[in-house]
């Protein structure tokens, strides 16, 4: 793993929250488009994101007052 | 129109055109309406989003046995403090955060009460006593062979409620409840750096916690 990739991964959860500026966002972008394991590192980040929603989802549904 | 409602009208129709005289305006009238007094838009308000506001409270900790009393509380600040609320079309994240900071209020009286609080368990007792046998049925190296979706979402919960609180706290308010880095600062009483460090460590905890639900 390189300096950048090390740089790229401190800042991933803010990135996948939305939480950094343009600029930053566009150079983790583009640093996603051809590092397959940073990449690897995002899609976990983001099925972890989808996990957790869809099991309170559909939880929600059914909690009655 | 449905005979039920034929019949309720000749009941009291009064009565019934006041109950239903907002039952199909959206939410920023409703705000407006209630903003300018108006009872029946207030008591619509709080009606079509009771369950949203019990949901909310659940998800930060199912077993607080004061949901009830929260939302009382909540409902009485909504009630108290809507005229401040600016932009109507924001009444859903305006009372989001009304919610947390009741529960955090609530969370810190308690602190203070007693040196430590705990609400780190998402089951009840019955619910954990199952829990062993409910594994068995669902081995960790083979996930899909659990015969239920239900039961995976079971486990995501679990290993949410096994978090320490302030991790489980700022992964549900970003993960459920969608604040920002800077709203749960602002409802936690933590920095924005710690908000970023809690979050980052929660899903490091739940991905290990996870794997096999994440490969």
């Amino acid at each position: 793993m390189n300096t950048e990739c090390e740089y790229i991964q401190s800042r991933m959860h803010e990135y996948f929250d939305d939480e950094l500026d343009y600029e930053m966002s566009l150079r983790i972008k583009k640093h996603l488009e051809h590092c397959s394991e940073c990449r690897e590192i995002y899609e976990k980040i983001s099925k972890l994101s989808n996990l957790i929603k869809q099991s309170f989802n559909s939880s929600s549904e059914s909690i009655s007052l | 129109m449905k005979l039920k409602n034929f019949v309720n009208i000749m009941k009291n129709p009064r009565e019934y055109f006041q109950k239903n005289k907002y039952k199909n305006s959206d939410t920023s009238d409703l705000v407006i309406n209630a903003q300018s007094g108006d009872n029946l838009a207030m008591d619509e308000l709080i009606r079509r989003y009771e369950s949203y506001i019990y949901m909310r409270l659940y998800q930060l900790d199912p077993q607080n046995e004061n949901i009830k009393d929260l939302m009382q509380d909540v409902m009485l600040r909504v009630a108290r403090s809507l005229k401040s609320l600016k932009n109507p079309k924001r009444f859903q994240s305006w009372l989001s955060q009304i919610i947390t900071n009741i529960f955090f209020d609530e969370l810190r009286k308690k602190r203070r009460k007693m040196n430590t609080v705990s609400i780190d368990s998402f089951f009840s007792e019955e619910e954990e006593n199952s829990k062993n046998e409910k594994e068995l049925e669902c081995p960790k190296d083979s996930p899909d062979k659990c015969s239920e979706a239900s039961e995976m979402k079971r486990i995501i919960r679990r290993a949410i409620s096994e978090l320490e609180e302030p991790y489980r706290a700022a992964i549900v308010l970003r993960e459920l409840q969608g604040f920002s880095y800077d709203e749960i600062a602002n409802a936690t009483g933590a920095s924005v750096g710690t908000v970023k460090s809690r979050i980052a460590r929660a899903r490091q905890k739940l991905q290990t916690k996870l794997k096999d639900y994440l490969q």
